[in-house]
């Protein structure tokens, strides 16, 4: 696949995890749990997706893989447990 | 084989300078969001009531612009790597256009919270407000700038194939405004 089509793709993902969120956040009859849940992890999945294709931190060494992917989690966890 | 993974590790895409500057970034907004966080948590019927306050949508058309913006740079430092300068050229041009676009729109949500006296020290949750959103707002006013600076060098053909780094750093700090928007818009704007 070309890098215009990945792209293109990750552009298509982010656009609709971040339409999700909107609609989870302000419209959903979840539990306060579920929504905060569902909406970190599809801003953890954002942020990701971000810096992998658009970052290309792909390429980058295994040390900064990790280290981009532990902040996320962490920021996700710890934004769950103050919620 | 230690040494390839050294210089792979010293250089990752836009050089490790870039990368230092992203990483203290996100912890410095992780870090602000944590502390808004807790605050909202000791004052749950305030931020609730404050939060009731932001233009959600505003916001929601906001976080699409600047992730479109983020595809537009990926695409300029892409086609740059195959040599085409011109693309790269106009792909940066729009990735300025969202830019100025998220910022327009700002500005609005800035002017339309003034008009209404709800400023810097309206209440806790607004200076948390002002004081995040208000400092992404220059990151962006900064990186808008810096591909305005990528753009007419790209156009001049300054850089190439070979010559790319400049131009992959400069996305580098676009993208990263990118991610502290994600962050900014979950936590304020989301999750009150």
């Amino acid at each position: 696949m070309n890098t215009l089509r990945i792209n293109t793709i990750t552009w298509l993902v982010l656009v609709l995890l971040t339409l999700f969120g909107y609609f989870m956040a302000e419209g959903s009859s979840l539990a306060k749990p579920v929504v905060f849940g569902l909406v970190l992890a599809a801003t953890a999945i954002k942020f990701l997706s971000v810096g992998f294709q658009f970052l290309d931190l792909k390429e980058a060494h295994l040390a900064w893989r990790i280290l981009f992917l532990g902040f996320i989690l962490i920021f996700a966890v710890a934004m769950f447990f103050l919620a | 084989m230690i040494e390839n993974n050294k210089k792979a590790f010293l250089y990752p895409p836009g050089g490790i300078l870039i990368w230092i500057i992203i990483l203290v970034e996100l912890i410095t907004f992780a870090a602000g969001l944590t502390i808004f966080s807790i605050q909202r948590n000791a004052n749950p019927e305030l931020f609730y009531e404050s939060g009731q306050l932001l233009l959600q949508n505003v916001a929601l058309i906001n976080t699409i612009i600047l992730i479109t913006g983020g595809y537009f740079m990926a695409m300029a430092v892409s086609v740059l790597k195959k040599g085409d300068y011109k693309k790269s050229s106009s792909w940066t041009l729009a990735a300025i256009v969202t830019g100025l676009a998220f910022l327009l729109l700002k500005s609005y949500e800035y002017y339309q919270k003034l008009e209404h006296g709800i400023s810097l020290d309206y209440n806790s949750f607004f200076t948390f407000y002002w004081l995040l959103t208000g400092f992404h707002y220059l990151h962006v006013l900064i990186a808008t700038l810096i591909l305005v600076g990528v753009y007419f060098n790209t156009k001049a053909g300054k850089y190439s194939q070979d010559n790319f780094l400049d131009v992959e750093s400069s996305a580098a700090f676009w993208h990263m405004c990118d991610l502290i928007w994600l962050l900014l818009f979950a936590i304020i704007y989301l999750l009150n």
